[in-house]
């Protein structure tokens, strides 16, 4: 430590931002060497200010780190909250988009292997985001659900907010595996517009019924129409131009409904009450 | 917890304590880098709110990085080094400083004055005094503050070109002052 000190005086006209700014800079310089000189100067620092940071540093220090998919949300704009409830939905962990990403990849192999396979790939593609919306919700994995219960947020926002984390995430990976069938490129994308017609009709359901129960309901009408037509070979009457449009029809039926009654509908996130 | 005995401890000691996690230590370390760390960013910030956060930021990092402190060195500067750059950081997504600077340049005596009454006495510290505050605010940001030209700029809210030429401008009155 060095011997030389600066002067009291000094110290305090530099705390107090009075000293001319070239004595305050051999000061700073300084300061930087001599913890003695350093330690004058906290007495001219208000201890409520120095207290009240304290306090806001160990809450940040105790909050848990943000993981990097929440921070790069922040970063692309979306609220703190919003990227907390999108980041701990069940859906967008790992295992469960392996799990996605396997079925969808043997369905996609045996359609190679065999075209009849092909139509149940069409039938179980709109299943994988579908399911991924009601896992989303199912109350054992969801970690958030006990406060979302609880707390005063509106659960169209959270239904509209998961479910379109959920398809940005799944879509492209059935979109992935759409591309390995064999057959003409309009095929490979024949199934997205059910998926969003599904979707539509099972987040309107939510005015009646828990998400789960609702996806459970629109799947099985899905599988118990589609499934037969699939293995009788009528594929045009499932996903032709005909369908197609009923499936768009459905989606911005749906999405209108869900539209015109956000205010009046309560959606059902908990237990079926 | 700004009133307990104070610890024997180094504060390079302290830093390596905070790496496995020990809050007293931080506290320790807060306590005693805390005031001159408040003082020093609230001389090249005229709002005391981002000042605070700043700060508050930069303790917070202390906290999560302090294992990459290189051992080298003063912690107060390696310190320091952060809250100068999170300041900068601030100040570029926030408000620009620009229009406190020029009310302290209103205020302040003219250059020729400063210049004219600086003559007569030949050592730095008039020197730098001689200078005018533009000059100055360039000198203390890039030479005292250790801060590149970029991020000088940034602090001082006027372009890198202009840094540089002031920088330049500067150094040729230090020159001619100190000779």
């Amino acid at each position: 430590m060095t011997v030389w000190h600066l002067d009291p005086e000094a110290i305090r006209r530099y705390a107090q931002g009075a000293l001319p700014p070239e004595l305050a800079a051999s000061a700073e310089a300084h300061l930087m060497k001599c913890a003695v000189c350093r330690g004058v100067i906290s007495s001219y620092v208000d201890s409520r200010r120095a207290e009240a940071i304290w306090h806001e540093v160990v809450d940040r220090v105790d909050a848990p780190r943000r993981s990097g998919t929440e921070r790069m949300l922040v970063r692309l704009g979306v609220g703190e909250a919003t990227a907390r409830l999108v980041v701990v939905t069940p859906t967008l962990r790992g295992p469960w988009l392996l799990a996605v990403a396997g079925v969808l990849a043997l369905a996609a192999w045996a359609a190679q292997v065999d075209e009849r396979f092909l139509l149940m790939f069409f039938v179980v593609a709109p299943l994988g985001p579908l399911a991924g919306v009601a896992v989303a919700f199912a109350g054992g994995l969801d970690p958030t659900r006990e406060i979302g219960l609880a707390a005063p947020y509106s659960g169209l926002r959270l239904l509209l907010i998961r479910t379109a984390a959920v398809l940005a995430v799944s879509v492209p990976i059935v979109a992935a595996a759409g591309l390995l069938l064999p057959g003409s490129s309009w095929l490979a994308a024949a199934w997205l517009l059910p998926t969003a017609g599904l979707t539509c009709a099972a987040l309107a359901l939510t005015a009646r019924m828990t998400p789960v129960v609702a996806v459970g309901v629109v799947a099985t009408v899905w599988v118990l129409v589609t499934a037969p037509t699939a293995v009788a070979g009528h594929l045009d009457l499932a996903f032709g131009i005909g369908a197609q449009i009923f499936w768009l029809a459905v989606a911005v039926g749906g999405g209108l409904w869900l539209a015109a009654t956000r205010n009046t509908v309560t959606i059902k996130l908990g237990r079926s009450a | 917890m700004l009133t307990r005995p104070p610890d024997p401890r180094e504060d390079s000691e302290l830093l390596a304590a905070i790496t496995d996690g020990d809050r007293e230590a931080f506290a320790e370390l807060y306590r005693r880098h805390l005031p001159w760390l408040l003082v020093r960013l609230g001389r090249r910030c005229s709002s005391p709110e981002l000042v605070d956060e700043v700060v508050q930021d930069t303790f917070v990092a202390v906290w999560r990085s302090a294992g990459r402190w290189d051992r080298r060195g003063e912690v107060a500067a390696w310190i320091w080094g952060i809250g100068i750059r999170r300041l900068v950081d601030a100040l570029r997504r926030g408000r620009p400083p620009a229009d406190e600077l020029m009310e302290f340049a209103g205020v302040e005596t003219s250059a020729e004055e400063h210049v004219l009454l600086a003559v007569q006495y030949g050592d730095v510290g008039a020197a730098l005094a001689s200078l005018s505050p533009e000059l100055r605010a360039v000198v203390q940001a890039t030479v005292l503050d250790g801060l590149t030209t970029r991020e000088a700029a940034r602090l001082l809210g006027i372009p890198p070109g202009t840094v540089k030429t002031r920088m330049m401008r500067a150094r040729a009155m230090l020159r001619e002052r100190l000779a």
